[in-house]
């Protein structure tokens, strides 16, 4: 949880869905630098006078700050053990905690009353967090992001997109966070 | 930074003086994304943030 992965691209975001769908899903966010073109690749320096950026990793850490780059030749892979070291060297309880939890599916269901599908970094989920705690709702939480069979999930449930964040509240789901439906799927009194 | 300079590729003019340095704040962005909420880097503070910049989709990856 406590490393998050961010793809970027001078993609729009329709070209980035339709990609990630033929991989069968992508679940770290891919954004979409398409307009203004390539103003983010511009801003790390990599982005080639072809309009395209290079491939580049740029580590950053918890304070925001730039602790590592690397421009890769276009057609190599970034080396996946390269970048686990440089998370260990600039973070070593993070990559610890990454080894001990890989991506993986839970298996089934969270068997509570109320669950929040949602990611680490989606502003809505953060408002329904604070919604839920100031209502004294008890609630499990599920990270699509590291989990594949909840994100497949959210998937079904929101014409295929992987909106967060999505509730099951005893059954019934809400797309989205509406403080209105969760009122009343809660049994909370509405204003 | 090494590995810039001696990419043919790079834009090597004004771009490489807004090249960020390690060891200082990484610009800040806003971007939508394939899974429908916009990412601000900003809000990602307290966790360590792995930037894959990829030249186009539909290449290998």
């Amino acid at each position: 949880m406590q490393t998050q992965v961010l793809g970027l691209s001078v993609d729009s975001v329709p070209c980035l869905k339709a990609w990630a769908e033929s991989l069968g899903g992508i679940h770290y966010p891919l954004l979409s630098d398409f307009y203004p073109h390539g103003a983010v690749a511009k801003k790390y320096g990599v982005l080639r006078r072809e309009g395209y950026s290079e491939r580049a990793i740029f580590v950053v850490d918890k304070a925001g700050i730039l602790r590592w780059a690397k421009i890769y030749d276009l057609d190599t892979q970034p080396d996946n053990d390269e970048l686990l070291r440089v998370l260990g060297e600039v973070d070593p309880e993070a990559a610890a905690w990454a080894a001990a939890h890989p991506l993986t599916g839970s298996g089934s269901a969270p068997e509570a009353e109320v669950v929040m599908y949602c990611t680490s970094w989606c502003p809505a989920c953060r408002r329904a967090r604070v919604y839920l705690e100031a209502r004294g709702v008890a609630y499990a939480e599920v990270d699509i992001t590291r989990d594949r069979e909840a994100a497949a999930r959210v998937r079904a449930w929101a014409d295929g997109n992987e909106t967060t964040p999505t509730f099951n509240i005893r059954g019934k789901v809400i797309v989205g966070f509406d403080e209105r439906q969760l009122d009343e799927a809660l049994g909370l009194k509405t204003r | 930074m090494p590995g810039f300079a001696e990419n043919p590729g790079l834009s090597c003019d004004k771009l490489i003086c807004m090249t960020p340095k390690i060891g200082k704040p990484a610009p800040d962005f806003t971007l939508p994304s394939h899974l429908d909420r916009p990412v601000r880097l900003r809000d990602l503070r307290g966790r360590n943030v792995v930037l894959a910049f990829f030249p186009l989709a539909w290449t290998p990856v």
